[in-house]
C-alpha cells in the first residue's frame, strides 16, 4: 500500500486512508490532509526527507515518519 | 468609564497577520510577555471616529485545538481564560486568498463562539498570479460574514475593515454543524469535506487566468532540491557577511562616538570617581548596549525579509535533515548560522522556532558559535604566541583561528545532542509547516518589527549590559590609593616629556587597578586558576571582560601598564616577557591554547546571559548556560595547560 512517504516529486495521490492518529498526524489533519484529498509532491529536500506537498494551493512541509500514515492511491 | 472594546487578529500561521497589525495600528502598539511563558504578547490601538478599540495580535493557529505554546495561548486569549485577559468583543480573521482551503476551517471554528468575526481577505495579488481568483461578495454570502479584500501595501481596504470591526456587534449563525461525539480526526475530515464543497460552489481555481511567467520560473528554481540549495548557500553567506562586515563600520562608529563624548565629558569635568563614573561607568556602558543594535538590525533585517517574501521556510525546509542530526529542525540553521557573527540577535532570532524545547537547545547552542567579540583575543594570543609557520598555502596561525571554530561548532553540536537526551527530552521535533507563496514584503510592515525589535533589545536586555558594565567599572575604580596618586603627581610634575609622562600615567593605572577591588578580587581567585597557569592579572582581566569579552584586551593593556588603547604589538611583547613571582614566564604556549579553549567554550558574555533571560523569561536558562559552559571551558583550559606542560 502506496503512502504520502512513497510518493515522488510531481506525483499526484488522493489520501485513501489513515493507519494512526497521533498528535503529527491530527496536526497535518487541522492543515487539511483527510481522507479524499488530492494531493501532490512538490519537492523533497536534500536526502529525500522531508517532503513538501500542495493541496489547493497550500504547500505543506512534513518528514517521513508522519507521512507514512498517510495511505494514498 | 467603560472598558474600551477589544479585538483579536487571529489566523493560520503566514497569513499576514502582523502586516495588518502593524497597519492598523501604527506606532500605538507595545510588547509584552503572557505571565509566565515566552510567547510574546503585541498589542496596540485603532481609532475610528473618536472611538478606539484594543487590538492584540496572537501567534497563527489552524484549528482550536493547539499544538504548541504559542497556539495554546491564542486560544486561551479568544476563549478568556486567560486570569489577566477578558475575552475579546470582537474577530479579525485573516483569510490567505492563497490558503483558503485551510483557512476556513479554523475560520468555521471561530465563528462557532459566539463572538462577531470579520473576514479580512490578504494576499489576492499573490492569488491572481498563481491563478486563483475568488469573489468576496460570494464567500461573504457562503460563510454569512463580512469579507473584505485587503492590501496592506496600498491601503487598500484598511478603513473597511475599521469601520466594520467597529459596527458590526452581532455574531453570525455557524454556517456548518459536526456530528456530535466527534473526536477531532473525525470534526476535521467533516469539515474540510465542507471546505472542498464550498470551494467547488466558489470555484476559485476555475476561474484561473494563466500563472504569471516569472512566478512560475522562480518558484521552479527554489522548489528544486539542487537550485535551491545553491540559492540557500549563497543566501546565506549575504547574511553572514552582511552581520559580520556590513555592520562593523556602524559599530566602529558607535565605538569612536563614545570614546569622544567619554573624553569630551572627561576633560570638562574634574578628575576623579564622578568623571571615572560618567566617562568609563556609564558612557562606555551604554556604548557597549547601543553598539549591538548594527548588528541585530541587519540581521532581524534579512530575517523580516526572509520571511515576510516566504522564503524563511524553505530555507529551514532545506537544512531540516542536517539539524535533525543534532536533535534540532530546519528553523533552527539561521539562528546558529547568525551566531557566528553575534549570539544576541542570534538568540533573539530563536522566536521563529515553534518548538519550544527545540529553542531552548538552539538558545544554549548558540553562544558555542565563534562570535566576533572573540576575535580580538584571539587575535591578540594567537599573533603572539602561534609562529608564522607555511604549510603550501595554509598558514598555522590561520589554522588554528579555523581550529577555534571547528571547537566552537563541536562544543556547540554535543551540547545539542546532550541536552536533547537529558534536560529538554523529549519527543523528536517533527516539522510541520506551510510554505508560504512568495510575494514582495511591506516595508512599512518590515520597518515597524525593525523598530520592535530595537526596542526589546534596548529594554529588556539593555539594562542588565549597563548594570554590569558599571559594576565592573566600581570593582576596577574603587578603592583608590592616595599614595599612587601623589606619587603619580609628583613623577608628572618632574618632566614635560609627553613618552616618559604616557609611561608614568600607564604604570599608575596598573597599579591602580591591582589594588582596587578587581585587582584583590583577581588575587583571591588566583589559586583557582593557577591549575590554568594563570595569574591574577589574567584572573582579573577575565573578570572584567564578562559585560564584553572585547573588553579582555583593553584591560589587560591597563593591567600590564600600555595603556588601554595601545596596539597589539605593544601588548603582546608584555605578555610574552610577563613573569610571576617566582620569576616564571605567564604566557607559555600551553597556558595560551587553554586561555583559547577557555574563550571558545565559556559563556563571557553578559549580553548573551541578559538575552536568553529575555527570550526564555527565566534565570534558569541563562544560570545553566553559564554554568556549564564555564565549567567546560575551565576543564578544557585546564587539560590543556596540564597536558602541554607535561609534553
Amino acid at each position: 500500500m502506496k503512502t504520502l512517504k512513497d510518493l515522488n516529486a510531481d506525483e499526484t495521490g488522493i489520501i485513501t486512508g489513515i493507519s494512526e492518529i497521533n498528535d503529527d498526524v491530527l496536526r497535518l489533519m487541522s492543515m487539511g490532509l483527510v481522507v479524499g484529498v488530492e494531493i501532490k509532491c512538490e519537492g523533497l529536500s536534500l536526502g529525500g526527507d522531508p517532503k513538501f506537498f500542495s493541496l489547493y494551493g497550500s504547500q505543506i512541509t512534513a518528514r517521513n515518519n508522519t507521512l507514512h500514515f498517510f495511505k494514498v492511491s | 468609564m467603560p472598558r474600551a472594546k477589544s479585538a483579536v487578529v487571529i489566523g493560520n500561521p503566514n497569513s499576514g497577520k502582523s502586516t495588518l497589525f502593524n497597519h492598523l495600528t501604527g506606532l500605538n502598539q507595545k510588547t509584552a510577555n503572557y505571565p509566565g511563558v515566552t510567547v510574546e504578547r503585541r498589542s496596540g490601538t485603532v481609532f475610528f471616529n473618536n472611538k478606539k478599540m484594543d487590538l492584540i495580535d496572537l501567534p497563527g493557529c489552524y484549528s482550536i485545538y493547539p499544538f504548541s505554546e504559542d497556539e495554546r495561548i491564542s486560544i486561551d486569549v479568544i476563549k478568556g481564560n486567560l486570569a489577566s485577559l477578558t475575552s475579546p468583543d470582537k474577530i479579525i480573521y485573516v483569510l490567505d486568498a492563497t490558503q483558503i482551503y485551510q483557512g476556513l476551517t479554523f475560520l468555521q471554528q471561530l465563528s462557532e463562539l459566539n463572538i462577531p468575526v470579520v473576514v479580512a481577505l490578504t494576499m489576492n495579488d499573490i492569488a491572481t498570479k498563481k491563478g486563483i481568483k475568488i469573489n468576496p461578495s460570494l464567500l461573504s454570502n457562503k460563510l454569512k460574514l463580512p469579507v473584505i479584500p485587503i492590501n496592506a501595501k496600498t491601503g487598500s481596504g484598511l478603513n473597511h475593515l475599521i469601520e466594520t470591526i467597529f459596527s458590526i456587534e452581532t455574531p453570525a449563525e455557524p454556517i456548518f454543524s459536526i456530528d456530535k461525539g466527534s473526536n477531532h480526526a473525525e470534526e476535521f475530515s467533516q469539515r474540510f469535506a465542507y471546505n472542498q464543497n464550498l470551494l467547488k460552489e466558489l470555484a476559485p481555481f476555475e476561474k484561473s487566468e494563466t500563472v504569471q511567467r516569472s512566478y512560475a520560473i522562480i518558484k521552479r528554481l527554489v522548489d528544486k532540491p539542487l537550485s535551491s540549495t545553491i540559492i540557500f548557500l549563497s543566501a546565506m553567506f549575504i547574511v553572514f557577511q552582511a552581520v559580520f562586515a556590513w555592520a562593523t563600520p556602524l559599530m566602529d562608529l558607535i565605538d569612536n562616538g563614545a570614546t569622544a563624548l567619554s573624553a569630551l565629558v572627561s576633560s570638562n569635568l574634574e578628575d576623579g570617581a564622578l568623571n571615572s563614573f560618567v566617562s568609563d561607568g556609564i558612557i562606555a556602558g551604554v556604548g557597549s548596549v547601543i553598539i549591538f543594535l548594527p548588528q541585530i538590525l541587519i540581521l532581524f533585517l534579512f530575517i523580516i525579509l526572509m520571511e515576510d517574501t516566504g522564503y524563511l521556510s524553505r530555507a529551514a525546509f532545506l537544512s531540516d535533515r542536517l539539524m535533525r542530526s543534532l536533535g534540532l529542525s530546519g528553523q533552527s540553521i539561521i539562528p546558529l548560522l547568525s551566531s557566528f557573527a553575534c549570539a544576541v540577535p542570534s538568540i533573539m532570532a530563536t522566536r521563529v522556532i515553534p518548538n519550544n524545547r527545540d529553542r531552548i537547545v538552539t538558545i544554549l547552542t548558540a553562544p558555542f558559535m565563534t562570535c566576533s567579540a572573540r576575535l580580538p583575543i584571539y587575535a591578540l594570543l594567537i599573533g603572539a604566541f602561534v609562529p608564522q609557520i607555511n604549510y603550501g598555502f595554509l598558514n598555522l596561525q590561520g589554522l588554528v583561528l579555523f581550529g577555534l571554530y571547528l571547537l566552537g561548532i563541536f562544543g556547540g553540536s554535543l551540547t545539542a545532542v546532550l541536552l536533547r537526551k537529558s534536560l529538554l527530552k523529549g519527543p523528536k521535533p517533527n516539522f510541520i509547516q506551510t510554505i508560504p507563496e512568495f510575494r514582495v514584503p511591506d516595508l512599512t510592515s518590515v520597518l515597524y518589527k525593525l523598530y520592535d525589535r530595537a526596542i526589546v533589545f534596548l529594554k529588556r536586555a539593555g539594562t542588565v549590559i549597563l548594570l554590569a558594565s558599571v559594576f565592573v567599572w566600581f570593582l576596577s575604580y574603587f578603592p583608590r590609593s592616595e599614595i599612587i596618586q601623589e606619587n603619580l603627581d609628583i613623577q608628572l610634575s618632574e618632566t614635560t616629556d609627553s613618552a616618559l609622562r604616557e609611561i608614568f600615567l600607564n604604570n599608575a593605572a596598573a597599579d591602580q587597578l591591582q589594588q582596587s577591588w578587581l585587582g584583590r578580587t583577581g588575587r583571591t581567585l588566583e589559586p583557582f586558576f593557577a591549575p590554568l597557569g594563570w595569574d591574577w592579572r589574567v584572573t582579573s582581566a577575565v573578570i572584567a571582560g564578562f559585560p564584553a569579552r572585547e573588553v579582555v584586551v583593553a584591560v589587560m593593556g591597563t593591567i600590564y601598564a600600555v595603556g588601554e588603547e595601545a596596539e597589539n604589538e605593544t601588548l603582546a611583547n608584555r605578555l610574552t616577557n610577563a613573569v610571576d613571582q617566582e620569576g616564571n614566564q605567564i604566557f607559555t604556549l600551553p597556558m595560551v591554547i587553554g586561555m583559547l579553549i577557555f574563550y571558545a567554550w565559556c559563556l563571557q558574555c553578559v549580553a548573551t546571559i541578559a538575552i536568553i533571560r529575555r527570550e526564555t523569561n527565566s534565570w534558569k536558562w541563562p544560570v545553566i548556560s553559564w554554568v556549564y559552559m564555564t565549567t567546560i571551558g575551565y576543564l578544557g583550559a585546564f587539560t590543556a595547560f596540564q597536558v602541554g606542560s607535561m609534553l
